[in-house]
């Protein structure tokens, strides 16, 4: 008996000391369809001519390609900016309420996630259009002479991107909040700070890890935006995907393609990098 | 051709157990017959044409033959090269636009159209191309609200000060270049080779006014609805049908182009049979003139006018009257100039 424990033990040690062995189904899982695709799309980025860097000499040297780019991290950079100047306050103000209020303010904001992201942003187009509800009111109070022009253009891009991604901002740093001890701000008090110092100095820095991670997580969800800038852009707005697929479905110039999706994945790799160093320093 | 007796032996040679050997079956008839698969795959756009080729073709041909249409939707051209170039085609019969044909061809995605074995009905001849079975003409026109002033031509669309209004315009390039040209004086019958920094000079007269730059057929024609622009260039299907909710168009100044059903490269023998079988049925002008009813596009016969609604013909884009208005595209330029168009289609949009 005991000699049989013995035998069975090292193998179940392994196993539910490290759990390789389970988790290895998963990994062969993404190794054969999300990395190996990786590495062939790498691929393709460098072929026809073979084994050349033309096409990324072409991204960065047609000015077109790099303006596509700066469009794409410039909106990615307002709707991260606009996200986290709504999404804090919005999430302090949910920490204030009393739990139940808090249940429905935070149904309110996942809400939007069980609607279809095409639905919503379809939904903008009535809401923001010219004879839309926002301009319908303004028309009627006198505000303006004419319809203000809302959509198709950068200005509707980023409501619709904001609207999308405001919950990634402000989940996180309600559970942030939420976690703080109680005790740090009583402490702080009647150590004879005052409202702001508290915030200023115990809050806030308690909730900068969440905060940043938040922020992270927006920019680069929106650097991966397809229809939000293809129906509110108006075909003005060129972002990177739009421009993939382009160059996929319509031209179709794979090899370039490859290559500016290889620019997307490294400044993705990049900032997720930077969003790992800010956790561990936060830790 | 050559590669059927290969395929027959692989199928036999391998030892296919017995669910395989009964599908494989039809395939394997004595020697000389030419071998006739009883289903084929067919890449379709989807939507309101493909509803109606649906209802109109695939469903009575089935249930004549026996032969049953496997849709695979859409069928996007970067789908055909993603098929063709994984080796594993599936699909006999591939919708694509006149302007990618060529391109096909180049990258070697399509083989001929077996006109032996289509035995088409009579076919307007640019229909018949080698690569390509005609399936319907369709129209790039000008189109407008009711509650503004009609333009009657490309000069009068670009003239923003006596007919104001927002537009929106197609950001395919191939669409909307012709009618800058067109708007700038160019006639018709002289717009290839195409002067392309003429066209752009042209676009920037207009480029104020442009709302949207629209990419799918069905925008123009909500933008018209939803008072969000007043004119518009759009394909005649899309706003054809809108005519009673005050939407108008003309084909006066259109550009003519044709959908082609085509072969992707290397696809199953027997299949790419019963597909060209299938190929014959939309030579017939009444079919056409059903299809026609429902989606506006019109067929390949010569002979459909007499056949559609005779009060609505002002509808239909190759009514004679109609077809003499408009001029057909030049494939094979825009196939050689697509890249460089394009590259600088997004420049000059994205400059200021």
């Amino acid at each position: 008996m005991a000699a049989a424990t013995t035998e069975k033990a090292p193998g179940a040690g392994l196993l539910a000391g490290s759990g390789v062995a389970f988790v290895l189904p998963l990994l062969a899982v993404m190794a054969i369809a999300f990395n190996a695709p990786i590495l062939l799309m790498l691929s393709w980025s460098v072929s026809n001519p073979p084994l050349s860097l033309e096409h990324y000499r072409e991204i960065f040297e047609t000015t077109l390609y790099a303006r596509v780019l700066w469009t794409t991290v410039r909106i990615a950079l307002a709707t991260t900016l606009i996200c986290a100047v709504l999404g804090y306050p919005l999430a302090l103000w949910i920490r204030g309420l009393s739990p139940r209020a808090r249940i429905i303010a935070l149904a309110l904001v996942v809400l939007p996630f069980w609607v279809s992201i095409l639905v919503r942003t379809y939904a903008w187009i009535v809401v923001l259009g010219n004879a839309g509800i926002v301009n319908r009111t303004l028309l009627a109070l006198g505000l303006v002479g004419s319809p203000l022009s809302i959509l198709y253009n950068e200005l509707g891009v980023l409501v619709g991107t904001v609207n999308v991604l405001l919950p990634y901002m402000v989940l996180p740093l309600v559970a942030a909040m939420a976690r703080i001890d109680e005790r740090l701000l009583q402490a702080a008090a009647s150590l004879g700070a005052g409202e702001r110092t508290i915030f200023r100095r115990v809050f806030f820095p308690l909730t900068l890890p969440a905060f940043a991670a938040g922020m992270i997580l927006v920019f680069i969800l929106t650097l991966g935006f397809y229809i939000t800038p293809a129906v509110l852009g108006g075909g003005r707005v060129p972002m990177l995907s739009n421009m993939l697929d382009l160059l996929i479905n319509q031209l179709p110039n794979w090899e370039l393609a490859a290559a500016i999706s290889t620019v997307l994945l490294v400044l993705v790799l990049a900032f997720n990098a930077l969003s790992a160093a800010l956790r561990e320093r936060a830790a | 051709m050559t590669r059927l007796p290969l395929r027959r032996r692989t199928i036999l040679g391998s030892g296919v157990l017995g669910g395989g050997a009964l599908l494989a079956a039809p395939f394997i008839r004595p020697a000389g017959a030419q071998e006739m698969a009883r289903r084929f795959v067919f890449g379709q756009p989807g939507g309101a044409s493909t509803e109606a080729t649906t209802e109109i073709f695939f469903k009575p041909f089935t249930a004549r033959t026996g032969i049953e249409v496997v849709l695979d939707v859409p069928s996007s051209f970067g789908k055909l090269r993603a098929m063709v170039a994984s080796g594993a085609v599936t699909a006999s019969l591939w919708d694509l636009g006149s302007q990618q044909i060529e391109q096909a061809r180049a990258l070697d995605l399509i083989e001929p159209i077996d006109w032996d074995q289509v035995q088409p009905g009579p076919m307007f001849p640019e229909m018949k191309h080698e690569y390509g079975f005609g399936q319907t003409y369709f129209s790039t026109v000008m189109a407008w609200r009711r509650d503004v002033k009609a333009p009657q031509t490309w000069r009068d669309f670009w003239n923003v000060r006596d007919f104001p209004g927002k537009r929106s315009l197609s950001n395919f390039p191939a669409y909307t270049i012709p009618a800058a040209l067109m708007a700038d004086g160019v006639p018709a019958d002289q717009l290839y080779p195409i002067d392309l920094d003429r066209a752009f000079r042209s676009l920037d007269r207009i480029k104020g006014s442009v709302s949207v730059w629209w990419t799918t057929g069905a925008q123009p024609a909500q933008l018209l609805l939803d008072n969000e622009v007043q004119y518009v260039n759009a394909w005649n299907g899309r706003v054809g049908p809108l005519e009673d909710q005050g939407i108008r168009h003309s084909f006066n100044e259109g550009f003519l182009d044709i959908a082609f059903y085509v072969s992707p490269k290397g696809c199953p023998r027997a299949e790419k049979r019963a597909a060209m079988l299938f190929l014959r049925d939309w030579t017939d002008p009444v079919k056409q003139a059903e299809y026609a009813k429902r989606v506006f596009y019109t067929g390949s016969s010569p002979n459909l006018a007499p056949l559609l609604p005779q009060d609505k013909l002002h509808l239909f884009p190759t009514t004679p009257e109609n077809k003499a208005k408009q001029s057909l595209p030049n494939g094979k330029w825009w196939f050689e100039n697509a890249a460089l168009v394009e590259r600088r289609w997004q420049q000059w949009k994205l400059a200021g």
